[in-house]
């Protein structure tokens, strides 16, 4: 998938779509960012339904999960994902500022609008870092309660049936 | 999966709904004719609120109604605040576009206390 912006040896990352035996990594992950356990982080054949529906993402290291984004649908047309909810993002702390957040949203983006996805929501995180993430990944206020971020196609005939 | 309360069966009466909030998530709980059903507080179109818009019935003129119009499905009918879209409580469908539909959260009453799964 996407590559990274990291230039040599054991700093290497990538971004991937999430397997199943990601569960545990993802677990710590979250767990090591303070952050509440998402749902699609309930137990292991959720995040397993999860990834294999599409949107999880993890970026690694050598053998080492360091980050990770899930969305879960909300809405669907048919039965393809149509509009996203942001479940969780994180990034191991000694991996951040290297652009793997962003890396993970571009992959997630490329997914969505290949299937034809509408937008993608989340709420405002209390979260600094996250915030800027947001909002450098193009995510706008929307409805004074949530975030945005829009996909330029709307669910085409021809990505959706 | 983990279950959250969303309150007493008492307190959601049929016909009434209420939004709550799971984690970072908000989801209207509705009780059609003591069903109950959980929908996201999102509609399709534009991202409105739609949970906080009003649940009544909508018109249809077809064979189940002798081809005059009539208003039907009162109660099951969710219609978002911002631009009008209808979804069906009991399905998530969209009236308009029956293909498009919101996400459904399972929910259930134990022991007289109304729980969602999420």
């Amino acid at each position: 998938m996407s590559r990274s912006g990291a230039t040599s040896g054991a700093d290497d990352w990538f971004v991937r779509p999430a397997r199943p035996a990601d569960y545990t990594a993802a677990c710590a992950i979250v767990a090591a960012s303070a952050l509440d356990r998402p749902p699609l982080l309930t137990n292991e054949a959720v995040f397993s339904e999860a990834a294999a529906t599409g949107g999880v993402y993890v970026a690694a290291a050598a053998a080492n999960v360091i980050g990770l984004l899930g969305a879960q649908p909300i809405a669907y047309d048919g039965e393809k994902p149509y509009t996203l909810w942001i479940e969780v993002v994180a990034v191991h702390r000694s991996w951040r500022r290297q652009g793997i957040g962003s890396a993970l949203y571009r992959a997630l983006g490329q997914w969505a609008e290949r299937v034809g996805i509408q937008g993608a929501l989340t709420a405002y995180p209390n979260n600094p870092a996250v915030n800027g993430l947001h909002e450098q990944v193009g995510f706008v206020s929307h409805r004074d309660d949530l975030l945005l971020w829009r996909f330029d196609s709307r669910p085409s005939r021809s990505a959706t049936r | 999966m983990a279950e959250h309360i969303v309150g007493p069966v008492a307190e959601l009466p049929p016909g009434s709904h209420r939004v709550v909030k799971v984690r970072n998530l908000e989801i209207g709980v509705f009780n059609v004719g003591g069903e109950f059903y959980a929908l996201p507080n999102i509609c399709t179109h534009q991202f409105g609120p739609l949970c906080a818009g009003t649940v009544n019935g909508t018109t249809a003129c077809d064979a189940t109604t002798e081809w005059r119009f009539a208003w039907v499905r009162e109660g099951e009918i969710l219609t978002c605040p911002w631009h009008g879209m209808e979804f069906d409580i009991t399905t998530g469908r969209c009236l308009a576009n029956p293909k498009v539909r919101v996400r459904q959260y399972p929910i259930a009453v134990e022991d007289g206390v109304v729980k969602l799964t999420l």
